[in-house]
């Protein structure tokens, strides 16, 4: 597919901004700050929903605006989407397809296919766990839409659980409050209510996870053979918290104190288990058989649960443990191996969505974000080479040497200003 | 802020549920220029609620007397309670005309996030119910939403040693909505309650 307009109102440094794009390769080029990438986090946005750089909506408004809207035509073979997704801080975004009624944003997922590559994405290969389930969730949701539904079901019922665990274990500390302490028993069999359910949602989850990682791992490798000079054998091992092979601390509980893995409470740190198979016990099972798997651990993990107020085992926990060659990638890689294994993360995406294609025209849109600055000459001929072959690509960079010839598309030159900021540029 | 009356009047509507600090001013506002007896009248309406009303000593509904009218009602069925989250679930039942048991009404539903636990539920008046033999049937109809679904299972698994009877209203499709319109929880939850289409 790809995409022939793109308009922006009120999003990042963009007061109204109306851009015609063609198939092939565009590459738009400017100066640091200029809005490229602020152009570029709009368009994917409207596949994944949330932006690459932030975690939260308010920086993507325009200063002093209330709202941002960002519009979009995509092409798919024959067919021909308009989505637009309205970004409103503190309620809901909203989206339309088609200049349709107003729809939940969760609606559009699906529609539009990109691929984004970015600095960023070197916290796919050095960041916390959380940045790789991240990762498999986005791609999930962009194949599979109705495991939004899913991930937002597993995120309810943790919420409340782990309400419940906190409260219990605040009733368990002070003696002083007798009267809403709930008693013992009614903690532990309202517990039972919501393993019950966190088992069932996470179930579902986990399966999900685990498919799409056996679908990925083929491209992961193929990708980074293709990037380097393939001497080292690229792979991903999807590790359950359910099957307790994974350590303990996990950046989201203790974003300051994540230093690198090592458990932290208790000194327990189940040994990662390193023979190369899938999450051991889980892969092949279906839903209601993890369900049951997710239950032990639960029973297992309740006693250290109630005393952290907090739930330990589940999706929500889990590592997608990426190694090269023999070794981890994370802590051993290089800084241009790390950069390699983020892209082919990426491009075994790109491949995934591929594969997925129902429809002549259905393959994704690729977005390279400043990224061939970073690469060497080799690597980034290579990339270019296979990036060249998309029916869209959409490349960033502040100036024209760091571009590989084999992208000569369309040159854009991106100015800053608010009203006109691009001037097509001389063709190269 | 405005002087007493109006800001207490503004402090006060702010407090109630889906108003905001906006609208609770507007109300105030339109309160303030309305024609008098009309706001007396409302005024009125509420003393009336809070001075007369009050929750059945039996399943907790909303009543003007001890026992409220579906309670006193012989011609009920004693065999089979209804559990219902709120009273206003019980108008919804009742204006079904499809069930004629007799109602419990829980006030809320299990949500730790809100510091509701089977203990802040009418849980136990439930129990005290099911002493009484005639009791045979439980329908429970909390809302078909993660805490509903949560209570649900917490009432299924400690009536199950009680040896009633015990069921769950069915939640799927809507009747005359289009399938492409239903959002993927209700038809996951279609599909997941399906059933023998040859009868
Ligand atoms: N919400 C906002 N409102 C107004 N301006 C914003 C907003 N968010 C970001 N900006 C501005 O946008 C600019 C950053 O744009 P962007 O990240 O797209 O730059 P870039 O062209 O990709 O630069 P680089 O080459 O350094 O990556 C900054 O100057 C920043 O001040
Ligand atoms: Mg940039
Ligand atoms: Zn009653």
């Amino acid at each position: 597919m790809y995409v022939d307009r793109l308009s922006l109102t009120d999003f990042r440094s963009y007061e109204q901004l109306d851009l015609e794009l063609s198939p092939g390769a565009t590459v738009l080029v400017g100066p640091n700050g200029v809005g490229k990438t602020n152009l570029v986090e709009a368009l994917g946005m409207l596949s994944t929903l949330s932006s690459h750089r932030v975690s939260s909506d308010a920086p993507l408004v325009r200063f002093g605006a209330e709202r941002a809207l960002v519009r979009a035509s995509f092409v798919r073979g024959a067919q021909r989407s308009m989505l637009e997704l309205e970004v409103a801080p503190g309620r809901a975004n909203r989206a339309r397809i088609n200049r349709g009624n107003p729809v939940r944003a969760r609606d559009l997922l699906g529609i539009a296919r990109t691929v984004l590559f970015a600095p960023e994405d070197l916290a796919l290969v050095k960041g916390d766990p959380s940045a790789r389930r991240r990762f498999l969730d986005e791609l999930l949701t962009v194949l599979l839409p109705h495991h939004a539904g899913t991930r937002a079901d597993y995120d309810r019922v943790l919420k409340q659980r782990n309400a419940l665990l906190k409260s219990a274990r605040a009733a368990r500390f002070s003696r002083r409050s007798p009267a809403p302490d709930p008693s013992g028993a009614t903690v532990e069999s309202t517990l039972d209510v919501w393993d019950a359910h966190l088992a069932q949602a996470g179930a579902r989850l986990l399966h999900a996870r685990l498919e799409l990682v056996d679908r990925l791992v083929p491209h992961l490798d193929a990708a980074y053979a293709q990037l380097t000079d393939g001497s080292k054998v690229a792979g991903a091992v999807y590790r359950s918290s359910v099957e307790g092979s994974v350590p303990e601390s996990d950046g989201e509980d203790f974003p300051a104190m994540d230093g690198g893995g090592d458990a932290q409470d208790g000194g327990e740190s189940p040994a990662v288990v390193r023979d190369g198979d899938a999450a051991p016990g889980l892969a092949g099972l279906g839903v209601a058989e993890i369900a049951e798997r997710f239950l032990a651990a639960l029973a297992q993990a309740r006693q250290r649960e109630l005393e952290r107020g907090l739930t330990l085992v589940g999706p929500h926990r889990d590592e997608l443990e990426l190694t090269l060659g023999d070794a981890p990638a994370k802590g051993f890689a290089s800084h241009g191996e790390t950069w390699s294994f983020a892209l082919a993360l990426r491009l075994a995406a790109y491949y995934v969505m591929i594969d997925d294609s129902a429809v002549a025209g259905d393959e994704p849109i690729l977005i390279l974000d400043d990224v061939f600055a970073e690469l060497d000459a080799a690597r980034r001929a290579r990339l270019a080479a296979i990036v060249a072959k998309a029916e869209q690509v959409l490349v960033t960079a502040a100036v024209d040497e760091d571009v590989p010839a084999e992208l000569a598309g369309r040159r854009v030159r991106v100015v800053p200003g608010a009203l006109a900021p691009l001037v097509p540029g001389e063709d190269a | 802020m405005y002087e007493g009356a109006v800001q207490d009047l503004i402090d006060e509507l702010g407090r109630l549920p889906g108003i905001g600090p906006k609208s609770a001013q507007r109300l105030a506002f339109h309160i303030l220029e309305a024609d008098k007896d009309d706001m007396m009248r409302l005024a009125a309406a509420i003393t009336g609620v809070k001075e007369r009303v009050k929750f059945c000593q039996v399943c907790g509904n909303v009543s003007e007397q001890d026992m409220c009218s579906i309670c006193r009602d012989p011609r009920r069925d004693a065999s089979v309670i209804c559990v219902v989250e709120e009273s206003k679930d019980v108008l919804a039942v009742e204006r079904t005309r499809a069930f004629r048991g007799r109602y419990h009404v829980l006030g809320g539903a299990i949500n730790p996030i809100a510091g509701i636990g089977p203990d802040q539920l009418r849980i136990r008046e439930l129990l005290t119910r099911l002493n009484d033999d005639a009791v045979t049937e439980i329908i429970i109809a909390t809302n078909p939403n993660l805490e509903g679904e949560a209570t649900s299972t917490y009432l299924a698994r400690m009536l199950k040693t009680i040896g009633v009877t015990v069921t769950r209203l069915a939640s799927g499709l809507p009747v005359g909505g289009d399938l492409e319109y239903a959002d993927e929880v209700t038809l996951g939850r279609a599909f997941e309650g399906r059933r023998s289409a040859i009868s």
